[in-house]
């Protein structure tokens, strides 16, 4: 026989679990989008946008994937579905108004989607397009492995907020992971914490291809006299800027398509220039950029002869 | 048979109904009525189709007496004399051989059955748009019809569906790869719409946008089904998103891809198409927002994008740039466009500008008119056919009024009246102002365009004076307000205007200089103009 004392006992003792493990609680819905700014929930903000009058599939998500696997994976994060109308009436107005008060949200491409947001309402990640089209279970995984990477980052961020110098810098940098957007001031942080540039991490986050080597190869708007780079000159930049770990391999990849393009333009030799396409594979053989190479060697350098 | 017997009563219910309300028969509602009651044409009459014609000719001449408008209106109330009317009118623009020759087979002679049976459906093949190659469009349409004749049957959405894509793709000669194409874009749109993929605009698109719907770039990879099938899903927005900048510019501008080849050379996306491709074909939208583009990739992004997702969107060229516009409650909406000096790559009516296409717009929101005049115009073909001219000019005026905006069938009825009334002073006359009546108050482009196409040209011989010809100009000039949808190049009407009096333009722009004055959308444009001055586009 068990004693009433033992049922309280056994509640108080689930309570308690449930407190102390944020997971095991379900996610809080919220009525508005400004509630759930004020909540600053640890899990963040999760939010599916849908169409209610226009989008079939978007609304059939609402149950089979919002309702039934989302909402229940979304830990210890506030939760909304939020309607944008098409055509809307002065009823549906009202509607979005009560629910999308006080925050705009950020571009997304496609309804419906699941826009993942921290504590303060920004977006980390995005669930759209055919991603959210997929199977339900694979959507789901998807979702937790984001929400995941962001309880990840949080936790490094908190560690880096009590860091100084270098060591502050590289913290700030390893939260910038790979499948969720980095923190909102990673790059400021870490300039700060770095000012010479010591941890390859700012220059990582600022890295741009079009900067680095693209516009440099050929034109200069405001100096139309410059000298364009010689073969031998981007050689020498691309040997400088992939060596050493400063740049992620897909940034490297991106090097490689500059210099080899100009290359390919200047006539350069075919073999030679087939062997800088094999080494922008070998960075990562299963990206689009190393596909990009297979097809440039197909093309350009008489194919895998 | 269970299934006639059981919709007996429902269909007396529906013939009082229609014969109680003569406004809503009018209207067009007549396949039902069509499909039940009117007189069937059997297998070998269509496979007799020049016999056919003429009997069908006949049966709708013996209902006139005098052609007057009162008889026209008594003879287009009858569902069935306008079923007759359809019959007759495809006959004629697809060929009597060419139908016969479509009916020798058993496939053909059952898409002929069906489709010759329907009132509303030849009605909505002929009068949406051209009949160019309705020859084509049948076998087409057959070939639509041997896998998916069910679906096009029951559902009248799938009906405007496969007739839009036969047409346009007919229209255009879209014919490479002999059917498959079309077929493909048409099957394309059905799975998304059983999907329930689709806007719900598409289910609501009559036959004139349906058209522009299906006819979008047919023969280019935009238009391919790897392309639609990857916006519909990774580009779906509500229909004024596409018209939304922000919403829609999702692309990177970039004139040199990562590897500095510029968007002019084929380079620049040549490396990228084996990763994008999809079935064989490359999917030109997820291709671009990976590598990047620049104003025409973007605005064929749009385009793709609420095409795939059944909503009607069309390129635009301006100088120097490519704009586009999409089809938001009824009206066009123009996106990426940083001039009204635009003009549409692709249209139906054979007029490119942004104003015409407003004004088709315009005209085909108005079905019960639309279909009147196109009723009345086709009679007027009819007439014209047998050789009785005045008949045909008379029933050509009763087109334009039931629908005066209706330039379509003002181009119908002004290149008849130039091969047949060439020297008529008084018709053409009276066709200079009522053009500009009709269309110059919204659409003045289309009117100035309408004169100097279709007007002027056999006007302009028969007025021997100077005077004359000045008076006949100023009739448009007069009529000028406002500039209707956008600016227009007025400069080109000026041009032809001043152009035609020869030596004497001064004294044209002495008159036209009067004409304007004082109007604040014109005046100081047609003073720049006098000076040489050219205005910013």
């Amino acid at each position: 026989m068990i004693s009433p004392k033992t049922i309280l006992l056994a509640f108080l003792g689930i309570a308690i679990l449930a407190i102390a493990s944020p997971q095991v609680l379900a996610a809080r819905e919220v009525k508005s989008m400004d509630a759930a700014k004020k909540a600053a929930p640890a899990d963040g903000i999760v939010v599916f946008v849908y169409g209610p009058n226009w989008d079939k599939r978007g609304t059939e998500l609402l149950k089979t994937l919002w309702e039934a696997k989302i909402k229940p994976a979304a830990g210890n994060a506030a939760v909304i579905a939020l309607p944008v109308y098409q055509s809307p009436s002065e009823k549906d107005k009202k509607k979005m108004e009560e629910k999308w008060t006080g925050w705009r949200a950020p571009k997304f491409f496609s309804y419906p989607c699941i826009l993942m947001l921290d504590d303060k309402a920004r977006k980390y990640a995005i669930i759209q397009g055919t991603e959210i089209l997929d199977d339900p279970a694979k959507v789901t995984a998807l979702f937790k492995a984001k929400l995941e990477l962001y309880r990840k980052q949080a936790k490094i961020v908190s560690q880096a907020e009590k860091a100084k110098g270098l060591r502050k810098a590289e913290l700030y940098g390893q939260a910038c992971i790979a499948g969720i957007d980095p923190p909102a001031d990673a790059l400021k942080q870490i300039k700060e914490s770095d000012p010479k540039g010591e941890t390859p991490y700012a220059k990582r986050l600022e890295f741009d291809v079009f900067k680095l080597m693209v516009e440099e190869q050929y034109y200069d708007d405001k100096n139309p006299g410059k000298k364009v780079m010689s073969v031998q000159e981007a050689l020498d930049r691309l040997k400088k800027l992939t060596e050493g770990d400063t740049y992620l391999p897909e940034q490297k990849q991106l090097l490689y398509a500059a210099t080899t393009g100009f290359l390919r333009r200047s006539k350069y030799d075919n073999d030679k220039l087939k062997k800088l396409y094999e080494e922008m594979i070998a960075l990562d053989p299963d990206s689009v950029l190393a596909e990009y190479a297979k097809e440039s060697i197909r093309i350009w350098c008489g194919g895998d002869k | 048979m269970n299934f006639v017997k059981k919709s007996v009563p429902a269909i007396i219910v529906l013939a009082t109904a229609l014969a109680a309300s003569p406004q809503v028969e009018h209207l067009g509602v007549c396949t039902a009525y069509a499909q039940e009651k009117a007189t069937p044409i059997l297998t070998y009459e269509w496979a007799k189709a020049d016999e056919l014609q003429k009997s069908l000719e006949s049966k709708i001449c013996a209902q006139f007496k005098t052609w007057s408008p009162s008889e026209t209106d008594k003879f287009l109330k009858s569902p069935e004399n306008r079923l007759t009317l359809a019959r007759w009118t495809f006959i004629e623009s697809a060929g009597a051989k060419n139908v016969s020759k479509f009916c020798a087979d058993s496939g053909g002679r059952k898409v002929m059955i069906k489709f010759g049976e329907d009132c509303d459906w030849l009605e909505g093949y002929l009068y949406s748009g051209p009949t160019k190659n309705a020859f084509i469009y049948m076998r087409i349409l057959k070939e639509i019809m041997r896998k998916n004749g069910k679906a096009v049957l029951s559902n009248p959405v799938m009906k405007r569906l496969a007739t839009a894509t036969a047409a346009e793709y007919s229209r255009n000669v879209w014919t490479k790869k002999g059917y498959d194409d079309a077929v493909a874009r048409y099957k394309y749109f059905e799975t998304s719409y059983e999907m329930g993929a689709l806007n719900p605009v598409f289910e609501t698109l009559d036959y004139n946008n349906m058209r522009i719907l299906c006819g979008w770039k047919g023969d280019n990879e935009f238009g391919n089904n790897a392309t639609l099938e990857w916006s519909r899903d990774n580009v779906k927005l509500t229909d004024a998103g596409y018209a939304s900048p922000t919403d829609i510019h999702q692309l990177y501008y970039r004139l040199h891809n990562v590897a500095g080849d510029s968007i002019h050379s084929k380079d620049y996306y040549e490396p990228f198409r084996k990763t994008f491709t999809h079935d064989g074909q490359v999917s030109m939208t997820e291709m671009s927002l990976a590598v990047g583009a620049v104003c025409g990739g973007i605005s064929h992004y749009g385009v793709a994008s609420a095409v795939a997702n059944g909503i009607p969107a069309i390129t635009m060229g301006e100088p120097g740039h490519c704009a586009f516009a999409v089809l938001v409650n009824g009206a066009w909406r123009d996106n990426n466009s940083i001039s009204w000096a635009r003009g549409t790559h692709w249209t139906i009516t054979e007029e490119h500008s942004w104003a015409f296409l407003n004004l088709t717009q315009d005209i085909y929101s108005d079905k019960a008119k639309a279909n009147d005049a196109f009723r009345k115009a086709a009679l007027a073909r009819l007439l014209g056919k047998r050789g009785d001219v005045n008949a045909a000019l008379s029933m050509y005026a009763q087109a334009i009024a039931a629908q005066p905006i209706n330039f379509i069938v003002w181009r119908r009825y002004l290149t008849y009246a130039k091969t047949n009334a060439a020297a008529n002073k008084a018709l053409w006359e009276k066709a200079n102002s009522d053009v500009v009546d009709a269309l110059a108050p919204k659409f003045p482009d289309c009117a100035a365009t309408t004169l100097m196409k279709h007007v002027y040209p056999t006007l302009l011989p028969l007025l021997t004076k100077d005077d004359e010809k000045i008076e006949a100009f100023m009739v448009i000039l007069n009529k000028l307000d406002s500039l209707g949808p956008a600016s227009w190049e007025f400069e080109k009407l000026w041009d032809f205007q001043s152009k035609a009096m020869g030596e004497n333009s001064a004294k044209y722009k002495d008159a036209a200089t009067k004409a304007l004055s004082g109007k604040k959308k014109y005046e100081k444009e047609f003073n720049d103009w006098k000076n040489g001055i050219e205005r910013k586009k």
